[in-house]
């Protein structure tokens, strides 16, 4: 089931008042048992036994690299062990992408052997946990954490419902403390997670699944829409993603936290970001942290005598990894290539960038520099959502090229057709203000995180508190999309 | 904990109580015929489908013939004799028959009422995901609850958040949209028409008659393709079974009788809904010729005025020309800019049993040929033998062409060309011969 469910809205209180009543020794079973059936509730019962796979898979290779005495045991036990599980995750994901690839590089080369593509698996929340089994592995081979010893509460860290679909991703020595953790009910995590639950759904069915009308017309048929079309149609895509994303991440963390456990918050105004290092520090938090640890870092440690060369291949392999995660197409790759390859420039370009602002004695400080920068590096991400939401590479280079020829066409515009919604223009227009509105009350809403507004709302009197609770309902009622829309980061 | 709950279940009941007073405004807003803001299509179609085709009917004005039925039937053009309230299949016949009553209530005029549906919507047994957009939002209301039966109500009741059904806030909140009957499916064993429709299309034979309007059920034209796949599936036996069975004979045994069957290229990928504005009117004539042919026929609304010289020119306007083509005006001249090689235009109905001489000076971006067709007594479709052919050149071209007024019924199609291309008509004139 997913968060923006009515099966949700009854599973939730249900295992809360089961968590709620057992004691704290059968906590981790109700919440174990509960994070299952929720894996279940997908109908793919081959996923719980991928999840059971890497849970124990981890957990065995956990303790025995810690019994491990010598280095060289220790590093053949993690390569084995990452190894078992990117495998997993390869023949989950990945196969038919390889087998398809395979068979048209076979009849390239005109091999006589047939390759037939191999079907695709349904794949939901493997990437998650995988990356979380490679980091508990690699946090005790790098001896920062120790393997936990207690199956159930292993079970729990990697199974644990909140995030077992979209992530956050979690290090195992800031979530397992907090589940082993007596629980103690509290009236102010009880009503901030519900806040936060229901600021999330808004997020996602009022304003995230709007834009999607907007888009999908535009994005499923490119040859059938103008440059102008397709260049709105990519802003808004970059609006939906982004609350789309960050609205299931807020769900995720206000049910967390019903249940005292804090979760890592993944957004922090990604689009108010003034380079692309800034947008990735504010951007999916926990997987960019996952990747800058684990990936980026021993490259750069591996390729640090290649200087500035080194770290831009060390970004570029990163980020084609980083893209190759999210999905398994040429699309994907690029997008992540592309961002490798503007943190590859802007490393080259830093001291340019220096000299110029000195010569043209700009204060890098300034206001208007800072927006310019937010508008560049917006421009530039959006830039790379083409690919990553292009059905193809080839639609992604008509959709650019459909758009620069745009601007040479003084009759490109026209008002009415920038929505292809089977909607009259008006009403049209009223879903593009309304969603617009929304959309910007969240940005400023969130302009100083998240929990700053909480505490500042929480701090209000009861009528305006109230008002606030009544105006998110009545949004949620009057304005939510529910037909049973999948959240976008659910593919990955 | 019990002062959250409390919290909670205090500002569940606020939110219920503000909900419903704002739906109350908001299903008073839509009721508006005039209100273009809510009367769009998209996710709210179901429901200002329903309400515009009650407010029809309670204002059917001086029409004496009725269609209501399916999307299929949506096409059939009104005139000033003819009212269309066709809606949809899921509207389900409950529904049809909520028109109907509200229909013969308000009007006086009425004296005939044709329901025309697709085989399936004889089916239609109340169960499916659009039952609730286009059945219970405009049709269950406290209003209609009298038309319904006993069972209608227990199917409808038998959904979990029924309980909200007659509220305003479950014709406004898009929430309820997530209710359906899939569960609701009552097996029908053997029987092709649903119960459902059974007891309602009974319930508008005796209304009908009660009132002295004749009440006819009928297909809409049926595609090649659609007709093999019920011939395949013995639909036509199966509805006269059922219609003996269920003392129906009176109302559907003629209903498959004899179907007009048309070729699938004037349908949509589904091959029942028309493909596009030609092949609306062109399915239109065909629904009055066959079946409305006592009344008024539609090309009245769009015939010139008598005179010895017609200029068609003038009546460009009243051009209905397929997909690909785009008609435009320029000075005197009218250009028809073909994108397909097959550009083909429906002139406005002018033949008033007259011989006719047409003159028209083409000029032609390409060399091909033009070609009027005419459709004579008894046809459906046109046809090449009843057409006249004039090879042209790339340049201007003068033709005359003469036709036949006595073996000519509806509408001239005319084919400036048959290639892509423009074509400008700079004289278009049908005069007497």
């Amino acid at each position: 089931m997913l968060f923006n469910s009515l099966k949700y809205f009854m599973f939730l209180p249900l295992v809360y008042l089961l968590f709620y009543l057992v004691g704290d020794r059968a906590r981790w079973c109700v919440l174990l048992a509960a994070s299952l059936l929720f894996y279940a509730t997908l109908n793919v019962p081959y996923l719980l036994v991928v999840l059971v796979l890497v849970t124990i898979t981890t957990y065995g290779f956990g303790i025995w690299l810690d019994k491990a005495d010598s280095p060289k045991a220790k590093c053949i036990l993690l390569w084995s062990g990452i190894a078992a599980n990117v495998l997993i995750l390869v023949i989950m994901k990945y196969l038919p992408f390889l087998s398809e690839n395979l068979k048209y590089l076979s009849t390239l080369i005109s091999l006589k052997t047939q390759i037939q593509p191999v079907k695709a698996l349904v794949s939901i929340g493997v990437s998650y946990y995988v990356l979380q089994a490679v980091s508990y592995l690699s946090d005790i081979y790098l001896e920062i954490e120790k393997p936990e010893r207690h199956f159930g509460s292993f079970a729990l860290y990697m199974a644990f419902f909140p995030k077992l679909l979209q992530g956050p991703i979690e290090r195992s020595g800031y979530l397992l403390p907090q589940l082993k953790k007596p629980y103690v009910f509290s009236y102010d995590n009880m009503r901030s997670g519900m806040i936060l639950f229901a600021w999330g759904l808004m997020k996602k069915v009022v304003i995230a699944d709007r834009f999607a009308l907007m888009v999908n017309p535009v994005y499923d048929n490119v040859h059938a829409c103008n440059g102008v079309q397709l260049l709105l149609a990519t802003y808004f895509f970059a609006l939906q993603i982004y609350f789309d994303f960050s609205g299931y991440t807020d769900m995720a963390l206000g049910t967390a936290k019903m249940f005292n456990i804090n979760l890592t918050n993944n957004f922090n105004n990604p689009y108010f970001a003034t380079s692309i290092a800034d947008f990735w520090r504010r951007w999916h938090i926990s997987f960019s942290r996952w990747i800058l640890d684990y990936i980026f870092k021993p490259l750069q440690m591996q390729w640090r005598y290649w200087k500035n060369w080194g770290i831009a291949a060390a970004l570029l392999v990163t980020f084609g990894v980083s893209g190759l995660w999210h999905g398994a197409s040429w699309g994907y790759m690029v997008w992540g290539v592309l961002h490798g390859a503007y943190m590859a420039i802007a490393v080259f370009c830093k001291p340019i960038q220096k000299r110029i602002l000195a010569t043209l004695n700009v204060n890098h400080k300034s206001v208007t520099y800072k927006i310019f920068n937010i508008i560049v590096v917006f421009n530039l991400v959006c830039f790379a959502w083409i690919f990553f939401r292009s059905k193809s590479i080839q639609d992604s280079y008509y959709i650019i090229a459909s758009i620069f020829r745009s601007f040479t066409n003084a009759n490109a515009f026209v008002f009415g057709d920038f929505i292809t919604y089977d909607y009259s223009l008006i009403h049209q227009s009223l879903l593009l203000c309304t969603t617009l509105a929304y959309a910007i009350t969240v940005f400023v809403v969130e302009s100083n995180g998240v929990g700053f507004a909480m505490n500042k709302l929480l701090a209000q009197n009861t009528l305006k508190r109230q008002s606030v609770y009544m105006i998110l309902l009545l949004s949620l009622l009057f304005l939510g999309i529910v037909d049973n829309t999948k959240f976008l980061y659910l593919q990955y | 904990m019990g002062k959250l709950i409390g919290k909670i279940v205090t500002l569940i009941l606020v939110t219920f109580v503000v909900c419903n007073i704002l739906s109350m405004y908001l299903v008073s807003r839509y009721r508006e015929p005039s209100n273009s803001i809510f009367w769009s299509k998209g996710s709210e179609e179901g429901y200002s489908l329903g309400l515009e085709a009650i407010n029809k009917a309670k204002n059917s004005g001086s029409a004496e013939v009725a269609v209501i039925g399916d999307s299929v039937a949506r096409y059939i053009k009104e005139d000033s004799g003819t009212i269309n309230l066709a809606t949809n299949f899921w509207v389900s016949m409950a529904g049809q028959y909520v028109l109907v009553n509200n229909l013969i209530e308000h009007s006086k005029n009425i004296k005939k009422v044709y329901l025309f549906v697709i085989p399936e919507s004889l089916r239609n047994d109340l169960a499916g995901f659009g039952i609730y957009n286009y059945f219970v939002k405009p049709f269950y209301t406290y209003e209609n609850l009298s038309y319904f039966s006993s069972d209608t109500i227990h199917r409808v009741r038998g959904n979990p958040f029924s309980i909200f059904y007659l509220m305003p806030m479950s014709k406004i909140l898009p929430i309820f949209s997530v209710s359906d009957y899939s569960n609701n499916v009552r097996t029908i064993k053997s029987e092709y028409v649903s119960p459902t429709s059974m007891y309602y299309l009974r319930k508008m034979k005796e209304l009908c008659i009660a009132h002295n309007v004749q009440f006819v059920v009928l297909p809409c034209p049926i595609s090649k393709t659609r007709m093999g796949e019920y011939c395949s599936d013995n639909v036509q036996s199966k509805i006269g079974a059922d219609s003996s069975k269920y003392q129906l004979n009176d109302i559907i045994q003629d209903y498959f009788k004899d179907p007009v069957v048309v070729e699938d290229r004037y349908f949509g990928p589904d091959l029942r809904h028309c493909k596009d504005d030609v092949s609306i009117l062109y399915l239109s004539n065909i629904v009055y010729d066959k079946y409305l042919s006592d009344h008024s026929r539609h090309p009245k609304a769009q015939s010139l005025p008598i005179s010895p010289v017609t200029n068609l020119l003038k009546a460009y306007a009243k051009y209905i020309t397929d997909d690909c083509t785009r008609i435009l005006k320029v000075g005197a001249n009218i250009i028809v800019d073909s994108q397909g090689d097959d550009p083909r235009i429906l002139l406005p109905y002018f033949m008033h049993s007259k011989d006719v001489m047409l003159k028209v000076l083409i000029n032609s971006s390409c060399d091909t040929f033009s070609q009027f067709y005419y459709k004579t007594d008894g046809a459906d479709e046109y046809s090449e033998i009843n057409s006249v052919k004039c090879p042209i050149v790339k340049g201007n071209n003068l033709l005359s062409i003469p036709i036949k007024a006595k073996n000519t019924v509806g509408q001239l199609r005319f084919d400036p060309g048959a290639k892509q291309g423009k074509y400008t008509l700079k004289l278009f004139e049908a005069s007497d011969m």
